[in-house]
């Protein structure tokens, strides 16, 4: 289980990296990322929409409401150019940080990260 | 029985509830509710199952809400100070909704707050072009720094005052340019003692200002010369040139140099050149400029004037070289005295009067009457006066503010729990103060043009002239508009950002009493500066009609006087005296040189016992034609008798003097004391003395006075009986018309006379009046405020009172008493103060009203009563309120 912090942290690079695979909704998001992580994220699913309405606050992605292949009216999202650059930016600071702790620690088992 | 859609519309339902969740985060989570449901069921879960499941792992609502809210809204406090300006920009429409939102809903105190002010900064812009008008004068000469006029200070053996003369004899500036190097340039001036027909061809004018001058008055003034010479134009005898205005007038378009007009004395003169009309902000004025060698004999005839160092006719201005200091050349005046007019050395103290202070500080200087003069205590006054009216006003305007923002606390609260802090909240109320003063300035530009009409009614449109120039005082005074809106802003805007949110919107009336003292002060400080103003006007008022109606010592009803000087007339004085004395509504009709109400020549005169030499003494003359003056006039003989004309040693030796002679004489017994008057009277005798009469303004004591035959025909007072007046006159016109073919009928009342002698005290009273009235108005205004605002307040005790049996009298009499007290105090502080300067402007008056208790008791009366209407229509509108509606409410 993850602290909060670091949660919140890195569910930013997250929800980035899979929007930039390619447009995609909430539900979708979460199962993608729960996909990826293999289990070793377990967040609340309501959780996420306050952090995908930020990142539209800071015009890393843009939404647009659509109609789904069900009928219903759903909400998709897609990365921006600032999205991409944010996400590089983050990608470096993440790969820094990961850099250093293995220096201290080792490699970490290969498991954690499928 | 499951039914998902009727749990989903449940839980939209409980959502919605949460204020901080918007429809599209419900429709969006509950989109993902729906696709978590399918998947589930697809794996066979139970629809309720299902469900509640995936509620589950969507998490807490509250939570999410929490953290959605936290996306949407900023926190200001996070952000950086340098970012609140363009915080305050985004808030700016909203401040100028709620200010247009607080202006229409109160219409009234807005209206008021706003009206004003203006009239405020109205009066002070008009006062403020007056004072800049009244300064502007004589300012356009390029060595204005350099020219000064030659005065005197007189100390007459026969009077005990000093006196300030601007009169001196013909030859002094020529000799004193003689005498002192450090003189550049002089000119003497002499506007001819009345006016002067001027003819040319058919047209015949009567010219006012008919003025001798040397040729360098172009070198020492600016007045620009259209055509002509400007160093010869003026040499020659009889040489004149015109103004624009005259040139127009007899000559229209065509050229007028060259051309010959006949002028003064019957003489043709002979246009040498065209000068511009002398601008209206000068106090030298011309029509007609004529050469001093016009005087000279086988011309006019009047050399006397500028050869002779004893008559006192000539006005002299000198032109100081660069870098002279005027006291030295002053200090060396009494030794020039000395040397060229011993005989008056010890009397006259000659000194210089700077060009720039001729205009405004001239009051207390005798013989000035051919020129402009101002008043320079006036404009003191009317500053003065302009500072009280804005501060009046600002008074109001704070006031008013003050007691409008108890109103608004409860904006003042959600404004401070909304996050926003005493700096914004300042700004925002100053804005509007701002807002409403640049309203005022507005509005007070349109009562200045408004205005115009009427000063043009009181003869001060001039300064409109002006209005072009005066662009750098209007701005001057947009920014004190401005200055004073935020200055009394200031106050108000304090008070209301120091409102505690938790006090103002849990007990709504724990803010009454704020200010009130405060606002006590300022309506007391506001009708101080008005009861003032109107005590000002009440003693200006009270010593015109002291003047007015105080006994002259004559009776000036039913008197008019002709001027027959250079008419026809003059020769036949007699024959057109007892034509018109066959009419009649005629009752009597004398001739003499002069009249009470103008100025009188002086003599020097020598008294028995007292002979010196000859020009010891001087007394005031008054030369007479005929024996009828007594009767026309009134006058009352206080011992003696007057000429009869049955004796033929009156015409020849009698004199008759007034008291103020006999006095300064020390004669008890007057009658019989030998009297000569050098040049006109040998061996006079005294025959009877006659009693005091005013012949000036009360601002001067009666002068001696000396009464002899001497026939010149200069003009008839004519003493008409109160019937039939046009028709008389109309007799009056025919006769005259009979006489003098060229010069048009005029005639002047001696009242009419007279009352032009207090014209400067008229003109102050009309615009103190006016402005003593504006101040009190505006007062009204803010007390009409004020007193809407207390009767809203004390509404419930109000609707008590009735209930238990209050009548309607007492409560207006409840409400009306406060204020009426702080008036009360205002008068209280005001009597002092109006005492002491009434006092003070009274002292330049000889003759003059005691000040009484009367004004002060009509200003307080006046001050009150308004007082009282202006609150009574509040009061009794609350009184009449039905107390059911008033007390309902709790």
């Amino acid at each position: 289980m993850l602290s909060k912090e670091l949660m919140a942290a890195s569910t930013r690079p997250l929800i980035l990296t899979i929007l930039k695979r390619g447009e995609s909704y909430g539900y979708q998001i979460i199962q993608d990322v729960k996909q990826l992580s293999g289990g070793s994220l377990e967040w609340s699913d309501g959780m996420l929409y306050p952090v995908l309405h930020k990142l539209q606050k800071e015009n890393c992605i843009q939404a647009k409401w659509a109609i789904s292949e069900e009928g219903r009216r759903r909400k998709y999202y897609s990365i921006t150019d600032a999205g991409v650059a944010e996400l590089e930016t983050a990608k470096a600071q993440w790969q820094n940080i990961h850099v250093v702790l293995e220096r201290i620690w080792g490699p970490a088992p290969k498991w954690a990260i499928s | 029985m499951f039914d998902l859609e009727k749990a989903l519309k449940d839980w939209k339902r409980a959502l919605r509830k949460n204020k901080q969740y918007e429809d599209g985060d419900i429709e969006e989570l509950e989109s993902h509710l729906r696709d978590r449901v399918n998947e589930l069921i697809k794996d066979r879960i139970p629809e309720k199952e299902a469900f509640s499941k995936a509620l589950d792992e969507i998490g807490s609502p509250e939570l999410i809400g929490d953290e959605l809210f936290k996306t949407k809204a900023v926190n200001y406090h996070k952000t950086k100070l340098d970012e609140q300006g363009s915080f305050i920009l985004q808030l700016l429409p909203n401040y100028l909704k709620t200010t247009f939102r607080t202006f229409k809903r109160n219409f009234t105190f807005s209206i008021i707050n706003i009206t004003g002010l203006a009239i405020g900064v109205a009066c002070c812009i008009l006062i403020s072009m007056f004072i800049s008008y009244e300064y502007s004068f004589d300012s356009f000469h390029s060595k204005k720094d350099r020219i000064y006029r030659v005065n005197k200070v007189v100390t007459e053996q026969t009077s005990s005052t000093e006196e300030l003369h601007a009169l001196t004899s013909g030859p002094m500036g020529l000799q004193m340019q003689l005498e002192f190097p450090e003189i550049e340039e002089v000119v003497r001036v002499r506007n001819w003692f009345s006016e002067v027909l001027v003819s040319h061809e058919e047209k015949h004018i009567q010219v006012k200002d008919f003025v001798f001058v040397d040729s360098t008055f172009f070198k020492v003034f600016d007045f620009k010369l259209i055509s002509g010479n400007p160093n010869l134009a003026l040499t020659k005898p009889l040489s004149i040139i015109l103004s624009e205005e005259m040139s127009q007038i007899f000559f229209g378009s065509e050229n007028p140099m060259g051309k010959t007009l006949t002028g003064l004395n019957g003489l043709d003169y002979t246009v040498t050149g065209v000068v511009e009309n002398a601008p209206e902000n000068s106090h030298l004025q011309y029509d007609i400029l004529a050469s001093w060698s016009s005087v000279d004999p086988g011309a006019l005839d009047f050399s006397w004037m500028t050869s002779r160092w004893f008559p006192q006719s000539i006005y002299t201005y000198l032109v100081l070289q660069e870098n002279t200091s005027p006291e030295v050349l002053e200090s060396k005046f009494p030794e020039f005295m000395e040397r060229n007019f011993p005989e008056r050395a010890a009397v006259y103290q000659l000194f210089l009067q700077p060009f720039n202070e001729i205009y405004l500080y001239s009051s207390r200087l005798l013989w000035i009457e051919p020129f402009k003069s101002g008043n320079a205590t006036n404009l003191t006054v009317f500053s003065l006066v302009a500072i009280f009216i804005l501060l009046i006003a600002c008074i109001n305007f704070m006031n008013l503010s003050i007691a409008q923002a108890t109103k608004r606390a409860k904006e003042v609260g959600v404004r401070k729990v909304l996050g926003a802090n005493r700096g914004q909240l300042g700004i925002q109320f100053l804005g509007e103060t701002l807002l409403y003063s640049i309203m005022a300035f507005v509005l007070s530009i349109g009562l200045v043009l408004i205005s115009r009409p009427f000063l043009a009614f009181i003869n001060l449109d001039a300064v409109f002239m002006s209005l072009a120039d005066n662009l750098d005082v209007i701005s001057l005074i947009f920014l004190c508009t401005v200055l004073a809106g935020l200055l009394s802003g200031i106050y108000p805007s304090a008070i209301l950002s120091a409102f505690k949110p938790i006090v103002v919107l849990y007990n709504k009336s724990s803010n009454k009493t704020r200010g009130t003292s405060l606002r006590k002060v300022l309506v007391v400080t506001q009708f101080s500066l008005s009861i003032c103003l109107i005590i000002g006007t009440f003693v200006i008022n009270k010593q015109l009609n002291f003047a007015g109606n105080k006994d002259l010592g004559f009776n000036k009803d039913q008197v008019l006087v002709l001027q027959i000087g250079d008419t026809e007339i003059s020769n036949q004085g007699e024959a057109f005296k007892n034509e018109l004395l066959k009419n009649s509504s005629i009752v009597s009709v004398a001739g003499s040189n002069s009249h009470p109400g103008s100025t009188f020549m002086s003599y020097g005169i020598r008294p028995e016992g007292l002979e010196g030499s000859d020009n010891d003494w001087v007394s005031s003359v008054l030369l007479v034609d005929d024996f009828d003056l007594l009767d026309t006039y009134g006058f009352e003989i206080e011992s003696g008798r007057y000429f009869e004309s049955q004796l033929s040693t009156d015409s020849t030796q009698s004199i008759v003097i007034n008291e103020a002679l006999a006095q300064s004489l020390d004669w008890d017994n007057p009658i019989g004391k030998r009297l000569d008057i050098p040049g006109d009277i040998e061996e006079g005798i005294v025959i009877g003395v006659i009693k005091n009469f005013h012949t000036q303004s009360f601002h001067r004591a009666i002068d001696p006075l000396v009464i002899f035959f001497d026939q010149r025909w200069g003009e008839l007072s004519v003493k008409i009986s109160a019937q039939n007046t046009q028709e008389t006159l109309a007799y009056i016109n025919s006769k005259w018309a009979e006489f003098e073919s060229k010069r048009p009928f005029e005639y002047e009342f001696i009242d009419q006379t007279f009352s032009k002698l207090y014209a400067e005290e008229q003109r102050t009273r009309n615009l103190l009046t006016a402005f003593s009235g504006l101040a009190i108005l505006v007062s009204c205004f803010g007390l009409f405020g004020l007193s809407i605002f207390t009767a809203n307040e004390r509404i419930k005790e109000i609707g008590i009172r009735k209930v238990l049996g209050s009548s309607l009298s007492s409560i207006v009499l409840l409400l009306s008493k406060d204020f009426l007290k702080l008036v009360l105090i205002a008068l209280l502080i005001a009597a002092p103060f109006s005492y002491y300067f009434a006092h003070s402007w009274l002292q330049e008056f000889v003759y003059r009203t005691e000040i009484g208790v009367w004004p002060f008791l009509f200003a307080g009366l006046i001050a009150c009563s308004l007082a009282f209407f202006t609150i009574a229509w509040q009061s009794i509108k609350a009184a009449l309120a039905n107390p059911v509606h008033s007390l309902k409410s709790e």
